[in-house]
């Protein structure tokens, strides 16, 4: 260091060589960038989750067909499904069933034929009872079980027009909602029951923000001129003041964390300025402008700043991960967005910090310090 | 005919509706060596003060090399300082996180440029070449007060202003001193040294006495020289 000196060895100095001075300013400001870091880590996950999560309660936006018609033809469906990937159509009818080869009277039942995978990887939060429907197998709605007096592993007839089928139940499904009535059959199977081809409607899982959800309602009108394209109001609209709410708090937490770590510093390098008013006063003294002086100690802040940044983006990334498991069940890390932005935001509240104590760098006159005052 | 390296004339200061200094006319010599003596409250520091631009007369005018200060504003009293004086306090005043070079460098960054051979040269001119890299801490205090002289000497001012340099030293350190301001004097520096030591005194070429704000009285080696008030 005695090698060279000028404003980045008068700002370097005192932070090396006075350590414990420094030292309360530094664990505030890493305290700080470590919670901004973790926040908007977590801001930045909390959109692509908390839609993950919503996925488990299914569709909330519907395509229905046009008026006057009954279905979407499958030709004009599968673009508008293939736009979004969480989608699936859904061919319902209404069949008679009863238990395979029992006398029971047969009850009316809808039915629905879909993709199943699709249709359970859309419904995360239903309960099902037994292994995915393969040809000749379909799921049973647990109340739809209950009125056949069937289980998992009986057989069921059902009829349609005249033509007939016999299913084996592969399992049960309880959903909370009208699925729970309901037969859920490999699509191709309701749609040769049914004789009939295409979708009675489509289900989509769009990203629950108003932007997104306008987005996808433009595209689907455009793709399926005629449809009518309906989010389901109540899960979209719950669902993205979920979000905005979780947003907004992660916001305000951080705004809330920088004012007080902006406290704290300010009052920690107000008492080092409190301290070293005589040097600032020597330094004037020797020629240097209030300027320089104040340069270097606002400089001595901003290095603080820096190297509180890079701790706290270490350590807010370990407590990002941990939040994120807790909270997503997965590792997230800080991106390199969130951490040039924790550096800039802890480097500003330095020096912002080390500017309040400014009456103090403008107070410590050359004259006073000969005077030994 | 070269100006005073100092002139006051009828200089006052005022604090409040106290005064430091009354009307007072000095002329210091360039290359003179001045020794300023009165007891405490005499106004010995105001004058210092004003000498060394660290301050502004309530009236009066103060010419530093023929420039009158009087009325230059913070920044040019600041400029004007780091180019015409050099000070070497009582209490020393090092930076205490800046070693004995940097401390010496740093007068050399307000000026200019910081030199390390030219900060090295100059404590090795007061017996420090081997202290370089001590802190103030880690230097007794003969030292830091030849750490304090050398940042004093490096920017080749015209006028050396000590306030009380011995006041804290030892007799062996005391001598050390007196003999590099001695030096300094005799290298054509104008020196304006306060001190309450008679004996310390003597080593100026002329000596004045403060009291109540107003020069009474000079003499040095013997020389006595009426002042004006």
């Amino acid at each position: 260091m005695a090698a060279r000196f000028g404003p980045a060895q008068l700002m370097l100095a005192p932070l090396l060589r006075r350590k414990s001075r420094a030292l309360l300013s530094l664990c505030a400001l890493t305290l700080g960038a470590c919670l901004v870091t973790s926040l908007l880590t977590l801001y930045r996950g909390v959109q692509q989750n908390l839609g993950r999560q919503f996925r488990r309660y299914g569709a909330n936006l519907v395509v229905t067909p046009p008026a006057g018609t009954v279905r979407l033809s499958a030709a004009a469906a599968q673009p508008a499904l293939a736009l979004f990937p969480d989608s699936v159509g859904v061919l319902y009818d209404v069949a008679q069933a009863g238990p395979a080869g029992g006398g029971a009277a047969l009850q009316s039942l809808v039915v629905a034929g879909a993709d199943l995978t699709q249709l359970r990887a859309m419904n995360t939060e239903w309960q099902v009872a037994g292994p995915l429907p393969q040809g000749g197998e379909a799921w049973l709605g647990v109340n739809a079980a209950r009125h056949l007096n069937v289980k998992a592993g009986d057989s069921i007839q059902v009829t349609l027009d005249g033509r007939g089928a016999r299913w084996r139940v592969a399992g049960t499904v309880q959903s909370g909602t009208s699925e729970d009535n309901q037969i859920l059959a490999p699509y191709a199977q309701v749609a040769t029951l049914a004789a009939a081809d295409g979708y009675t409607t489509l289900q989509f899982r769009i990203v629950p923000d108003p932007s997104s959800m306008q987005a996808a309602v433009v595209a689907l009108r455009h793709a399926l001129p005629g449809a009518a394209v309906n989010p389901v109001r109540q899960i979209a609209a719950g669902e993205g003041a979920v979000l905005l709410s979780t947003r907004s708090m992660l916001m305000a937490a951080t705004g809330l964390i920088l004012f007080t770590v902006g406290l704290c510093v300010a009052a920690a390098l107000t008492t080092l300025a409190l301290e070293r008013r005589r040097d600032f006063g020597l330094m004037k003294a020797l020629g240097g402008s209030e300027q320089a002086v104040l340069a270097a100690f606002v400089g001595e802040a901003a290095l603080l700043g820096v190297a509180a940044a890079l701790a706290g983006v270490v350590f807010g990334g370990l407590l990002a991960g941990l939040m994120s498991h807790l909270l997503f069940g997965l590792w997230m890390l800080p991106s390199l967005f969130a951490a040039l932005v924790t550096l800039g935001l802890t480097v500003a509240l330095a020096s912002l910090a080390a500017l309040l104590p400014w009456p103090i760098v403008h107070a410590a006159t050359p004259a006073a310090i000969l005077r030994g005052e | 005919m070269n100006p005073p390296a100092i002139a006051l004339e009828n200089v006052t200061k005022l604090y409040g509706t106290v005064a430091a200094l009354q009307s007072v006319n000095l002329r210091v010599e360039a290359g003179s060596w001045l020794a300023l003596m009165g007891p405490s409250g005499s106004g010995k520091t105001t004058l210092v003060n004003l000498i060394g631009c660290l301050d502004q007369p309530s009236a009066g005018a103060v010419r530093i090399d023929g420039t009158d200060v009087s009325s230059f504003s913070r920044r040019e009293l600041t400029r004007f300082r780091a180019e015409k004086i050099g000070f070497i306090f009582q209490q020393f005043h090092l930076v205490p996180y800046l070693t004995a070079l940097e401390n010496v460098m740093l007068a050399q960054h307000f000026h200019s440029l910081a030199d390390e051979p030219e900060a090295r040269g100059a404590l090795a001119h007061v017996g420090l070449g081997d202290r370089c890299h001590h802190l103030p801490n880690q230097l007794s205090g003969g030292e830091q007060q030849r750490v304090c002289i050398a940042r004093a000497l490096i920017n080749d001012p015209k006028i050396i202003l000590a306030d009380e340099p011995t006041g804290n030293l030892d007799e062996t350190n005391e001598a050390i001193v007196m003999q590099l301001l001695a030096d300094a004097h005799a290298a054509g520096r104008t020196i304006v040294m306060v001190t309450h030591d008679p004996a310390i005194a003597r080593g100026a070429s002329r000596c004045i006495q403060l009291r109540h704000g107003k020069i009474e009285e000079s003499n040095a080696r013997g020389l006595v020289t009426t002042l004006q008030t």
